[in-house]
């Protein structure tokens, strides 16, 4: 596009996510899963799942899980190699838009097995809860369906507002209250949304040499409007 | 006999395991439990130890079986279980045996000749350490119609003295109890038969430790193990469909097992003539002995389990709630065993209040299939249904409460329950985002000073939610 | 306090101390410098609270004793008093400092010197040197690509750290302000061992340089994770660091860039200078295109009219449109000592590589504009 006005491209820095237990921010609509992480290993069954939509913090989660249990992430398609033997406490984090695949689903049967026999533990972290999982084996269907699952919700206002802290955080990018205030109000009110909006106000400051302030955040926003119409 | 080099390498290894195992556990522990727990020796792949009592035994199988075979398997592959054994006259030469070669026995009986359960000095006796649920025994199985027939003959295996029927095979479908049978059975059996040795495991398991061994040229050990024991029980068997030459290995060791009249004990999804892909000679020596069903649950049944496992776990559920969900779930009693874990975790973790409400919601994703996304045009629809109103006045600009009022509701349920941002919302009114808080505020005030307000809100949010 | 002291003497010590101290300051004693004359020397000390100079200065000291005046306006007395002045300075009772050179005579208003922010004496447990002229160098290679954004403080300085490359130890310092990256490398200084990686600020980089203006002396530095010094023959220069992450920059450096540009740096600086003189003021930008063996620059601007010009360079890859920012291409080329330059392109929104010929210690990544 010509009428494009010319633009400077900013080199992709990387930040670093901080992804302890401390810097989880718990809210009511995570609180289930939180409690169930943080109560491991009293356990009362073998698996715990922990869904909810993207961006909502189950990877964070299961890194802290992870991290406490000593557990092995092992990749849904590979599920069947650590069945038979391994780790004691595994855990499967599904990328986004990933589902166990048919071939997957005895290995992750058994390897459920085999953690129950060893008194080890499974978290599955997926956008949608086991138990609407659509699995052909019924064994696996009926384990989990019984297994525990604690779903994330979307954000109410006050956990948007402290995601969007945190992001702008691990981003190192100091921004002012009344800017979070006006991002809440004017955002898509999704974890995904969160963190899209932070990197492209991010961005669009790097560009511009400019600090991340009202007046960019409304350009910005509505630069995302009209990709989103378009 | 291995040679001396052996035997000191075996008693090397212990040493670092027992050195792991006081870091872990800490001194006290240590002292309590593991201190006493002796090397007995290598059979096969079967490492064996020993304590000098029963009660020790059971709390180390329960509190660090798994964790010893771990160990134990760092030092070497070639150990696949660990067995704990009682022994009281072990403990006296237990410093010898855990400081060096020991002459007075030796450390590895190798080869091993054949055993019989009454051989002297095999007093203790033996159980895979493959991790029994304590849950799961006789006393805590809710018996009902369906499954009535099952746990009676589960009872008579785990009582008798001789073998009433060989195998005993339990089928039904998935999570109706066969599992909690089976494990009530080792149970059992360990409380009035201690000698007798049980091993208990899935066909999986059965199929991973055969085609190791058969990996490792080690299959004399594990025929070794499965044809030296006085209960055999093997869960799960439809998962052997397909595996020839772990069927064939089974097929010898169930023969072997019930020519010498020693118990097994069977469980699969379906009866054995419905066990697709397994060879006729086995499927019909499958059905010799007392093939007993486990049929779906009723209703009644459902209610005795909720009622039963709400109880032993003193955790206080309204009856309501649980008549709901013996009426709502009704695949299987594993499920309604997870429904049940999921509320308390709920009651005693994050605090809440257990009702007819909050259940559903703990358990949406098992109650309803799916979760609909909502939609701003759908919200309106429904709000203006619900109040009378036509749907253009959810954009018009007339101003009178009969109609600003059924709008307000309609923007608030818009913030609830989708993830539009408020300028968004605040369009497809035809207003502004800060109208959109206004009416969030209003609408809020409202719901906690009018009841009847806050009863209707949350009517038109579960017809929304579908 | 009562001494004498050469003018000269006096002007330059001030024109180092008082480039410290801030214009505007909301604690009053932080526009003044620390004045404090014993055993026959004067020191003179000023501080920003981040960034602390200590200098001394030869004197004749007839009574001991210090306080302290305003630091700007000092430094335009010394500056204004006539050459080869001896200049008598003393603080008689409380609340003045006399000046006297001669005829002219000034009374500055003082602080006492003990509300004076004492330094503070932490362990900086790293010590390694550097000659001036490395320090310039490094400083120069890299300072100008630090940005000046001030919410972006972790980008506010240059980056230094201890890098393995092999076998072979490398200090290398970084700067980036997210459009373009500047690394520059040495071969590790001796004792240092187990060096944190630290950003130092830009206004103590900009210090810096100003010391190591001329001269090859060595320069003793000594630092911790939160804090540096550079101590010269007669000044201390003691800075914080700025506490935040630095980028995992190397992840951003593109290793496979194929397409090779070799071009002389005078007529590459030259061209570059002259097309961009049409492109608008903001966005400084120029167009290249390549094609075997050359190397079109180009500027259009609705307002100003158009300008191009063709180089003959040494490539060989396929035909490449790229935009870049004009000025931090000139940036570049005015820290390049040799005489040709290596450009190094994936695409034009990717990051470009620019480098010496036949210097490999310092590398510039340039991010392309949209043109």
């Amino acid at each position: 596009m010509s009428a494009a006005p010319e633009l400077q491209l900013v080199i992709d820095l990387p930040h670093r996510t901080a992804a302890s237990r401390e810097d989880f921010l718990v809210a009511a609509c995570n609180r289930a899963a939180v409690a169930w992480i943080d109560r491991w290993p009293d356990w009362p069954q073998p698996a715990l799942g922990v869904h909810g939509p993207a961006g909502c913090g189950k990877t964070h989660l299961a890194r802290v899980w992870q991290a406490r249990a000593g557990a092995v992430q092992v990749d849904a398609n590979d599920v069947g190699a650590a069945a038979v033997a391994g780790a004691r406490h595994v855990l499967i984090d599904f990328d986004a838009d990933a589902t166990l695949p048919r071939s997957a689903e005895r290995g992750l049967l058994h390897l459920y097995n085999r953690l129950r026999e060893e008194r080890g533990h499974l978290l599955l972290c997926h956008r949608e809860a086991p138990a609407r999982w659509p699995t052909e084996l019924p064994d696996l269907a009926s384990r989990l369906s019984a297994m525990p699952a604690a779903a994330i919700a979307d954000p109410d206002d006050s956990l948007l507002a402290a995601v969007l802290v945190k992001q702008f955080a691990d981003r190192q990018v100091a921004v002012a209250a009344d800017l979070i205030e006006f991002l809440v109000r004017h955002m898509e009110r999704s974890f995904v949304a969160a963190r899209t909006l932070v990197a492209a106000l991010d961005n669009a400051a790097l560009s511009r040499r400019r600090p991340v302030t009202i007046p960019l955040a409304r350009e910005v926003l509505a630069a995302i409007a009209g990709e989103r119409q378009a | 006999m291995k040679s001396d080099s052996g035997d000191n390498q075996i008693q090397q290894r212990w040493a670092r395991v027992r050195g792991y195992l006081r870091r872990e556990c800490g001194d006290a522990a240590f002292r309590s439990w593991l201190k006493p727990l002796t090397l007995v020796g290598m059979r096969g792949s079967e490492l064996r130890m020993a304590v000098p009592t029963r009660f020790m035994r059971d709390w180390v199988a329960t509190h660090y079986g798994v964790r010893l075979l771990e160990l134990w398997q760092i030092e070497t592959k070639d150990i696949l279980t660990v067995e704990v054994i009682v022994d009281p006259g072990r403990s006296e030469h237990s410093s010898a045996d855990a400081t060096g070669g020991d002459a007075t026995r030796p450390a590895e009986p190798a080869p091993v000749p054949p055993v019989s359960p009454s051989e002297p000095g095999r007093a203790g006796s033996d159980l895979v350490l493959s991790g029994l649920d304590a849950r799961c025994t006789f006393d805590n199985f809710v018996v009902g119609k369906p499954n009535e027939f099952a746990y009676a003959a589960a009872q008579r295996v785990s009582e008798a003295g001789a073998v009433p029927f060989n195998p005993l095979f339990l089928y039904g479908g998935v999570g109706l109890g066969k599992t909690h049978l089976m494990h009530a059975i080792a149970w059992a059996i360990r409380r009035r038969a201690p000698d007798r040795r049980v091993i208990y495991l899935s066909a999986e398991r059965f199929t991973v430790l055969f085609v190791r061994a058969i990996k490792e040229k080690d299959v004399m050990a594990f025929k070794d193990v499965f044809r030296n024991v006085d209960v055999l029980m093997v869960d799960d068997l439809q998962f052997i469909v397909g595996k020839e030459s772990t069927q064939e290995e089974f097929f010898h060791t169930f023969n072997a097992l019930v020519d010498q009249g020693r118990q097994v004990v069977l469980s699969a999804d379906r009866s054995p003539s419905d066990l697709e892909g397994i060879e006729e000679r086995l499927k019909s020596r499958l059905a010799w002995g007392l093939v007993a069903d486990i049929h779906p649950t009723t209703y009644e049944l459902r209610l005795g389990i909720l009622q039963s496992k709400a109880e032993q776990a003193k955790f206080e559920v309204p009856p309501k709630v649980l008549e709901f969900l013996a009426d709502k779930i009704t695949s299987n009693v594993r499920e309604l065993e997870g429904a049940l874990v999921r509320l308390a975790h709920d009651l005693q973790f994050v605090g809440g209040v257990i009702t007819l409400e909050t259940a559903q919601e703990i358990l949406h994703d098992l109650l309803r299939a799916s979760d609909r996304r909502v939609t701003i045009e759908e919200i309106q629809k429904r709000v203006a249904e619900h109040y009378n109103i036509k749907l253009s006045d959810m954009h018009s600009a007339r101003r009178a409460r009969a109609v600003a009022r059924p709008r307000q509701v309609a923007m608030y349920l818009s913030k609830q329950l989708t993830s539009r941002s408020l300028p968004e919302i605040g369009r497809k009114f035809g207003r502004d985002h800060t109208t959109v808080m206004h009416a969030v505020k209003k609408v809020e005030e409202l719901t906690s000073i009018d009841n009847g307000f806050a009863e209707d809100l949350d009517l038109l949010r579960r017809m929304l939610e579908g | 306090m009562k001494l004498t002291v050469e003018r000269s003497a006096l002007l330059k010590s001030l024109g180092h101390v008082q480039s410290v101290v801030e214009r505007r300051n909301t604690i009053p004693i932080l526009s003044n410098v620390l004045i404090d004359a014993r055993d026959g020397a004067m020191t003179l000390t000023a501080t920003d609270m981040d960034l602390t100079i200590v200098e001394g200065c030869p004197a004749v000291v007839a009574e001991a004793g210090g306080t302290t005046a305003h630091a700007h306006t000092l430094y335009d007395i010394a500056r204004k008093l006539p050459e080869g002045a001896e200049v008598q300075l003393s603080a008689e009772g409380a609340g003045h400092l006399a000046i006297r050179a001669g005829r002219p005579r000034f009374q500055l208003p003082t602080l006492p010197k003990d509300d004076f922010p004492a330094a503070g004496g932490e362990k900086l447990p790293h010590e390694f040197s550097l000659a001036a002229a490395e320090l310039r160098a490094l400083v120069d290679r890299t300072s100008f690509a630090i940005s000046t954004e001030e919410t972006r403080y972790y980008l506010n300085g240059i980056y230094l750290h201890a890098f393995a490359d092999g076998a072979i130890g490398k200090l290398r310092a970084v700067a980036t302000d997210g459009h373009r990256l500047a690394r520059f490398e040495m071969p590790l200084p001796a004792g240092i061992v187990d060096m944190p990686g630290i950003i130092v600020p830009r206004k103590t980089v900009a210090e810096l340089r100003k010391l190591v203006a001329d001269g090859d002396a060595r320069v003793d530095i000594a630092l911790s994770d939160s804090r540096i010094r550079f101590a010269f023959d007669k000044i201390v220069l003691t800075s914080k660091l700025i506490d935040g992450t630095f980028p995992d920059y190397q992840r951003v450096i593109p290793t496979g860039n194929d397409k090779v540009l070799i071009v002389r740096k005078e007529e590459f600086a030259a061209a570059v200078d002259r097309v961009s003189t049409i492109s608008s003021e903001k966005s400084r930008a120029v167009k290249f295109t390549l094609k075997a063996n050359s190397l079109t620059m180009s500027a259009t601007s609705p307002d100003s009219g158009s300008a191009s010009e063709e180089l003959e360079v040494d490539y060989s890859g396929p035909v490449i449109d790229i935009g870049f920012n004009a000025r931090y291409l000139l940036d570049v080329a005015l820290q390049i000592q040799g005489e040709g330059i290596r450009l190094q392109l994936a695409d034009a929104a990717s990051p470009s590589l620019l480098s010496e010929v036949n210097d490999s210690s310092a590398l510039y990544v340039l991010m392309p504009m949209r043109v």
